[in-house]
């Protein structure tokens, strides 16, 4: 009986110093955590991505949009592939870039685009009001466009091609 | 609650600026067919171009599918095969199919052709593989270009690992009319595959939740029996140390 005792004594010794060694990691983790948040030009790496998961996954994809779009596209799409919980806030930043793009190049198929990304983003997460904002300004844009383009031009929507916005919207 | 069989479709149709008016053409007429041909499947549809949009998210409503391919048309941008891929991967993953309620077989039908590139290899073969997605890619281009087409699709299907037994390519011409639909039905075969992954997907949910079951109650069960044993031993010992003090006494 007294070893058993023994063996219960070590068993919780051992329970309380895997917990205490837990919690110093978790606060260590924390602490890098925040770090990595503070400094504002760094991008997430692999290690980071495995350490703290998607949220840095999704850091990675919201620091690399102020520099390459194309790659925060496909690193959005990764968060959207990982996490149902994320999807929504994904594809809300996946059509601010579309929308930048749309204003940028001027072309109908990109406002469509960022619209279908706000809606998948409003069906993932419905009381989502920055989606929902930006949805309103999408559609407002684009029907704007569509006043401006002489209708003409449009024959051709829905057989394959979409003409350009013009400059002075 | 009602079940439904099949499987779970995403049609990614290739809407870069290389698709021509022709190649669009028959990308609806390929779809519709294959729509129409369906039972009990969840279909979705993703366009691409340079970026990737779902054109409808996953019903079992295959008039609004039919409606909805109307609408795919082509856009000026590039060809970028990651961004469809993953954007299909996500379709599957919709917060609005439950884990335990899906137990679909999951179909990618890639329809393009043929011209573009792909990234995150390892990525996205470790999604299908983990999806058990099966990829049956149709291959439409001119005559001319369909050779070199051909090379890259199979370029690509080679780099994904996972494809190596679950892949079917399929390269038409779009000059010749009219299309086989029935020789891309027959490849994908929908009914005798989806009953074997059905009952596949169906066995290890069960056998997981189950395992997971008997592992949290045996736990719990180890940890009663440990605080038992402590309440027991704790007794024991005190009354044999009142004996002996008993004895001395005496």
């Amino acid at each position: 009986m007294k070893i058993t005792i023994k063996i219960f004594k070590i068993s919780i010794f051992l329970s309380i110093f895997i917990a205490v060694a837990y919690v110093v990691l978790w606060v260590k983790n924390k602490e890098l955590w925040n770090d990595i948040l503070e400094e504002k030009n760094y991008i997430p790496d692999d290690d980071d991505i495995y350490k703290f998961g998607n949220e840095a996954r999704f850091l990675k994809a919201h620091r690399l949009s102020r520099r390459n779009a194309s790659e925060a596209k496909k690193a959005f799409e990764m968060v959207m592939c990982e996490s149902k919980e994320m999807k929504a806030y994904a594809s809300y930043n996946v059509a601010n870039i579309l929308m930048e793009e749309a204003i940028k190049e001027r072309k109908v198929y990109l406002f469509e685009m960022a619209i279908d990304s706000y809606k998948l983003a409003l069906r993932e997460k419905p009381d989502f009001w920055l989606a929902k904002y930006n949805l309103e300004l999408a559609k407002k844009l684009l029907q704007k466009s569509q006043i401006v383009v002489p209708p003409t031009k449009y024959e051709n929507r829905g057989k394959g091609f979409y003409p350009d916005v013009p400059k002075d919207i | 609650m009602e079940s439904h069989r099949g499987a779970h479709i995403v049609f990614v149709l290739d809407g870069s600026g290389s698709m021509s008016e022709n190649k669009i053409k028959m990308t609806r007429e390929i779809v519709s067919k294959i729509v129409k041909e369906l039972k009990d499947d969840r279909v979705s549809l993703v366009g691409f171009g340079s970026s990737a949009s779902i054109l409808s998210h996953p019903t079992f409503n295959h008039s609004l599918i039919l409606e909805q391919i109307k609408d795919h048309g082509s856009y000026y941008g590039g060809t970028d095969f990651t961004l469809a891929f993953l954007r299909a991967i996500a379709a599957f993953n919709s917060s609005y199919i439950l884990d335990s309620d899906d137990f679909l077989k999951r179909i990618i039908i890639f329809i393009s052709d043929g011209e573009g590139t792909l990234d995150y290899h390892a990525y996205i073969d470790y999604w299908i593989k983990k999806l058990y997605a099966e990829i049956y890619w149709i291959n439409i281009n001119d005559n001319t270009m369909l050779e070199n087409s051909r090379n890259n699709v199979e370029a690509i299907l080679k780099s994904l690992d996972s494809t190596k037994t679950s892949t079917t390519a399929l390269f038409l011409d779009v000059d010749k009319s009219p299309i086989d639909i029935s020789s891309i039905i027959s490849r994908i075969n929908f009914d005798e595959k989806t009953t074997l992954k059905e009952k596949k997907y169906g066995v290890e949910k069960r056998l997981e939740n189950i395992f997971s079951k008997i592992a949290l109650g045996s736990l719990i069960a180890i940890l009663l029996f440990a605080l038992i044993q402590l309440d027991f031993t704790e007794k024991v010992g005190t009354e044999k140390v009142g004996d002996e003090n008993n004895n001395k006494n005496f």
